[in-house]
């Protein structure tokens, strides 16, 4: 799952990016409105967490154009104001949750995993394929029944390719939706985590290779 | 609304009820005394002596005289009979005048009353609107206006007057709203990022010394940082409400004290501090004009460049004590640096200030009767001149002038 966190206090934005890094988010940062919202025209965000107070463009600014242009990516606003009509007028301008600061950091989590389910109406909390269960709130995978020990890297192209539904997801598609923005677009960090996630799943092999165009679970 | 027994009582003596009242009597008096003279000039005449010659010759009889009419022998009986219909007369017409008078007296005070009613009601119409708005207003809901039509009239001054009295409200209370909602964001965000830092920190289960230790630093930074932001809103508080004992303060004297606190950092941070202080003498709270100072001051050093200055002057001008402290800033945009009084503007969020420095420094200022200009000069940085009232010259007499020439040297 990939999120953009939209926050001008550095220490803020950098806490919740290392807390939902070890939840097995991808995480971009932007300092300001302007940089959010040229970084949510570029990726798809599953989620874009948003602070309302932000200089450049102001927050609700980034809502009503990220809303407008990116209708898949689910938007949490963050804000310090936490009156009734500040909550309501936020909805109001396209977001899809509200949370006022200060905050509950596992609150934060739980909500950024609603709405990324929200985001694809069908899909199930639980993700089952064949004899493969993933629990991407509780971060579990299990095959027949026996859990199976996942790095972050892992469980995410687990979940997107399962995410899919059987559809072949490509190498580009895995690398923006599962590693942020600092990684290298040319580098094999896709085949090498696809390869450790074909071991550690075990026989029979579920993952397949679609040569010259990605990979798939049938 | 109240129903039963309550609905009976008298009616609530209202300014209508009053006017109407006073209609009624002033109509009442007014017609009594004019019909009572009109009573006693009918009741004169009519026993004037008359020539009825007229009514003769209305029945078409010639007036068998000339001049005076004959009169009957006085004492005769003829005499008795002529005086006693006459008497007759008189009586029954002044009976019959005082009986209509009283009786269009009463019709025309009832009419009178109604009138007044009605037109007291119209006069006071006004009144109503105003007390109508005026109960609807609120603090939320300030953006009412009267806005009474009409001649430019005593109820036309009160519902402008009115009218400008809440424009001021609306204005005071939109600010307080503003700095609320300010103060408020500047509150909960770094209790936002200590919770957030522990949370993660703490539900990290393979969390480190180092982590955690890391972790701990960032919570004490926080902590600063909120601290220092309590202190300035008690700060800008306690300056709105100056009214602690106001003593002879020179500006000279506190700006040097400042500065030689705060020469160290200057030095650090490579800014030449320049002073220029000839005494400037004015009435106030010591602490609050030392606070003053020392923010102008302390911002002059943080908002600078390596190899910049920070000036810092006083001088007693024509009545005021005046202040000026101004420095090398990068250069700020004029429109942005008249703004930098509000709370919370900050010209760099990243810098750690609170925000609230020139808003005390304005505070204290306006505290104190005085003004601040806030320039940007085209080659940068920032000017700041204080005028505070002077003390009068007998005070300035007896200051010893040293302070500013020890500085200069170091």
């Amino acid at each position: 799952m990939r999120v953009l966190i939209a926050e001008d206090e550095l220490r803020l934005a950098e806490a919740i990016a290392r807390g939902l890094r070890r939840e097995g988010m991808a995480v971009d940062l932007a300092p300001d409105g302007t940089d959010a919202l040229v970084k949510a025209r570029v990726v798809r965000y599953d989620v874009l967490v948003l602070d309302r107070d932000l200089p450049g463009l102001h927050g609700d600014d980034v809502c009503r154009a990220v809303r407008g242009e990116r209708p898949e990516t689910g938007i949490l606003m963050l804000t310090a104001a936490g009156a009734l009509e500040d909550l309501v007028e936020g909805l109001s301008l396209g977001a899809d949750d509200y949370l006022p600061k200060p905050f509950r950091f596992a609150e934060l989590v739980a909500r950024i995993h609603a709405l990324a389910r929200r985001a694809s109406p069908s899909r199930p909390p639980v993700l089952t394929r064949g004899d493969i269960e993933l629990d991407p709130a509780r971060r579990v995978v299990s095959r027949a029944g026996q859990s199976i020990e996942l790095t972050r890297k892992e469980f995410g192209v687990l979940e997107v390719l399962m995410d899919a539904d059987g559809a072949t997801v490509s190498a580009e598609e895995l690398l923006e939706r599962v590693w942020d923005e600092h990684t290298d677009p040319f580098t094999n960090v896709v085949r090498m985590t696809i390869m450790t996630l074909r071991r550690k799943l075990g026989d029979p092999p579920v993952v397949e290779t679609v040569i010259g165009v990605g990979y798939r679970m049938p | 609304m109240r129903v039963g027994p309550a609905s009976i009582r008298m009616p609530a003596p209202t300014i209508r009820l009053r006017m109407t009242a006073l209609y009624g009597l002033v109509f009442l008096v007014t017609g009594a005394v004019l019909l009572t003279i009109g009573y006693e000039l009918v009741h004169h005449n009519l026993n004037a002596p008359s020539d009825y010659r007229n009514e003769l010759r209305k029945l078409g009889l010639t007036p068998p005289f000339f001049g005076r009419p004959p009169a009957f022998a006085p004492g005769s009986t003829d005499a008795r009979i002529a005086e006693a219909v006459r008497a007759q007369l008189r009586s029954d017409a002044l009976h019959r005048l005082l009986i209509e008078y009283v009786v269009a007296l009463g019709a025309m005070t009832i009419v009178s009353v109604v009138a007044g009613w009605l037109l007291a009601g119209r006069a006071l119409r006004p009144l109503r609107d105003i007390t109508a708005t005026a109960r609807r207003v609120s603090g939320e809901n300030l953006g009412e206006r009267i806005s009474l039509k009409g001649p430019a009239d005593e109820l036309k001054q009160l519902a402008d007057t009115f009218d400008g009295m809440l424009a001021r409200l609306d204005a005071a209370f939109a600010s307080q709203r503003h700095f609320v909602a300010n103060a408020s964001h500047e509150l909960r965000t770094p209790l936002a990022i200590m919770r957030t830092e522990v949370d993660v920190s703490l539900a990290d289960p393979d969390a480190t010394v180092e982590e955690l230790r890391r972790m701990g630093d960032a919570v004490r930074e926080t902590v600063d940082r909120s601290e220092r932001l309590i202190e300035g809103l008690l700060m800008l508080a306690r300056s709105e409400a100056a009214t602690g004992r106001e003593e002879p303060a020179d500006l000279a004297a506190l700006a040097a004290d400042c500065i030689t606190d705060l020469r160290a950092r200057a030095r650090e941070a490579d800014i030449e501090v320049r002073d220029d202080l000839e005494p400037a003498w004015t009435r106030g709270e010591p602490a609050l004009l030392e606070r003053m100072i020392a923010n102008l001051v302390d911002n002059g050093i943080q908002h600078n460049e390596p190899g910049g200055y920070l000036r810092v002057s006083t001088r007693t001008v024509g009545g005021h004590a005046r202040l000026t402290v101004a420095n090398g800033w990068p250069r700020i945009d004029a429109a942005e640096a008249e703004k930098l009084t509000e709370p919370f503007r900050r010209l760099d969020r990243t810098a750690g200030g609170s925000g609230l420095g020139l808003s005390i420094v304005r505070s204290v200022v306006v505290a104190h009767g005085g003004t601040i200009e806030i320039r940007a000069p085209e080659k940068g940085g920032l000017d700041v001149r204080i005028e505070l009232p002077a003390l009068p010259r007998v005070s300035v007499a007896v200051v010893p002038k040293k302070t500013g020439r020890a500085l200069t040297q170091s």
